[in-house]
């Protein structure tokens, strides 16, 4: 962007950086939705957008053979898709049995869902709109503030803490937090995440889990006293450089 | 020898060398990269005058201490914010009982990772030099013959035999910035400051730079574009570096005054043909000797035109002894 530029400066291209609702009924960026394929088979996946379908994966379970994941990228599937009949398909795997499909969108703002069915087409065995058990949903909050968490199928709910950062110390930890959503509600209750951390749902009934910021957590600072901070760091920061060298 | 010689005296082509010369502003751009980062100026220098012009044996005079000022000189350099990714992380580790059938691995379902940032627009960090104009030393010096050349005027402007630099040799050093008052460092913590301001400005939130800081691992946006700009050295060392190497500023400083030089006004002039009486018309008789009025009843005034005396240019040379330039022509018979 070039200053005084007529194109709208965006420091980001990231939607899901600034999501403040989350839903596993519609698949986001940032998000991902991993189902346990228990049965060996071939199977057809179909990528949904709007009630309507936009591309297809051949997905096969062996006994013995393939990978311990199939990740498919709904967004990627639907630009494939564009270009081909529905029936062929944008993309084929091998899982082994008791593998995982894992689903996400690796960007786009669209909301996507997914099918599993029979090598036929015909019997539909898992809708990602309504999640089983052993399913896992997990999503990458970023906006500071206090979250709903729900399970719009048992009613049962808990809440989500994204705190504002002011300092590096605390950033990105590796591990994501795991919560568990069960006939029992969600067990924490309550969870407060750390830096950039990725939020783990995992489904022990059949599920839809909506996220929604209730109360975002506003800086405490003011533009103008971080802009203060900013310069009072880099005068700092500057006398710590090299003073000029010596001259005859 | 020749019908007609001219003589400037050193001093005087001098003067006249300052007079006409820097007549020109000379607006310029280039860029460059270096360590990874894109650098690029934009500026504008005049010719003051030479500090010293000498001829020389060899048929040239040098013109040195060419004292450059600057218009204009901004030095901009390109923030170039990394994408930022997010790794991979386990959803799901591997149950012991599993282990066997999917292999030692501690994940059985991973995420891919993605990215957070992406197609970050490059704002930039912009050095508004004019507060250390005066520190920025640059020296030129020139070597030069003359040439003689003949330009054909519509009238009522005369041809004539222009008499114009011939360039031997350009020399432009690498500039050197001799900054005694500390003025460099003050020009960096203002362009900082407004790169920061800048992207504050266009940020939907200010969480969102605390993200960024916290996956690049800095306290705040402005040490983390100091640290981009990769400061080893002074500030003045840096911006020095980056003028004469990546930016090559001695070069398009070389190429403008390189190009004044070729498209150059004449230094002198000498009109062809030379005008040796100019014609009087009309012109009263009696001050000539005395005819009085003429014509048949001797009431028409006696007038008589003394007509234009005019001879062309033949053969014209210019030369330089060590103390003068000699300009040399013949008139036509």
């Amino acid at each position: 962007v070039k200053e005084g530029g007529s194109r709208v400066p965006q420091l980001i291209d990231n939607p899901g950086i600034l999501r403040t609702a989350f839903s596993s009924a519609g698949l986001t960026a940032n998000c991902s939705i991993a189902h346990p394929m228990p049965q060996s088979g071939r199977y057809v996946v179909l990528v949904g957008k709007q009630e309507r379908s936009v591309a297809s994966v051949l997905l096969e379970v062996s006994e013995s053979d393939g990978e311990k994941q199939a990740t498919v990228d709904v967004f990627a599937m639907e630009n494939t898709g564009r270009t081909q009949a529905l029936n062929t398909p944008s993309q084929s795997c091998t899982i082994r049995k008791g593998g995982y499909l894992l689903l996400c969108a690796s960007q786009g703002q669209g909301s996507y869902y997914v099918t599993v069915s029979d090598r036929t087409g015909q019997k539909q065995l898992w809708d990602s709109r309504k999640l089983a058990d052993g399913d896992l949903y997990s999503l990458l909050p970023i906006v500071p503030g206090v979250y709903s968490v729900t399970n719009d199928i048992s009613r049962s709910s808990a809440t989500m803490e994204v705190p504002f950062r002011h300092h590096a110390a605390d950033r990105t930890a590796k591990r994501p937090v795991y919560v568990k959503c069960g006939p029992a509600g969600f067990a924490p209750a309550h969870w407060i995440t750390q830096g950039v951390q990725p939020v783990v749902i995992a489904c022990a009934l059949t599920s839809s889990i909506s996220i929604a910021l209730q109360k975002a957590t506003a800086d405490r600072r003011s533009k103008e006293q971080r802009l203060a901070e900013e310069h009072q760091h880099l005068v700092e920061a500057v006398a710590r450089l090299k003073k000029p060298s010596s001259r005859q | 020898m020749s019908d007609v010689t001219l003589k400037v005296s050193e001093k005087t082509f001098g003067e006249v060398f300052n007079k006409l010369w820097p007549a020109f502003k000379a607006p310029f751009s280039g860029d460059g990269s270096w360590a990874g980062l894109w650098g690029a100026v934009e500026g504008q220098f005049h010719i003051v005058q030479a500090g010293d012009v000498e001829f020389n044996d060899a048929n040239t005079f040098t013109a040195s201490e060419i004292d450059l000022q600057w218009d204009k000189l901004i030095f901009k350099i390109g923030i170039d914010i990394p994408t930022i990714k997010i790794g991979k992380f386990c959803l799901l580790p591997t149950p012991d009982f599993l282990k066997d059938f999917f292999g030692s691995d501690d994940c059985l379902v991973e995420f891919p990772g993605g990215q957070l940032f992406t197609a970050v627009p490059d704002p930039y960090v912009k050095f508004n030099l004019s507060a250390i104009f005066q520190y920025i030393i640059t020296e030129i010096t020139i070597i030069s013959k003359v040439k003689m050349q003949f330009t054909t005027e519509p009238p009522p402007d005369s041809n004539y035999w222009g008499i114009y630099l011939d360039l031997v040799a350009l020399h432009v050093e690498p500039i050197q910035i001799q900054d005694t008052l500390g003025q460099s460092t003050l020009l960096l913590i203002a362009a900082i400051d407004a790169a920061v301001q800048y992207i504050y400005s266009i940020l939907p939130a200010t969480f969102v730079i605390d993200v960024l800081l916290g996956i690049v691992g800095f306290p705040t946006l402005s040490e983390f574009i100091l640290n981009i700009l990769d400061i080893q050295e002074s500030v003045e060392e840096w911006l020095t570096k980056w003028l004469n190497i990546p930016i090559g500023i001695d070069q398009l400083i070389y190429q403008k005054l390189f190009d004044a030089v070729l498209s150059d006004t004449a230094l002198y002039k000498i009109d062809d043909p030379v005008t040796l009486l100019t014609e009087l018309t009309p012109s009263d008789p009696t001050n000539y000797g005395g005819f009085g009025p003429s014509g048949a009843d001797g009431t028409m005034p006696a007038v008589v035109t003394l007509a234009k005396v005019t001879a062309n240019v033949l053969q014209p040379a210019v030369t330089f002894t060590s103390h003068e330039m000699m300009v040399t022509f013949d008139f036509a018979k």
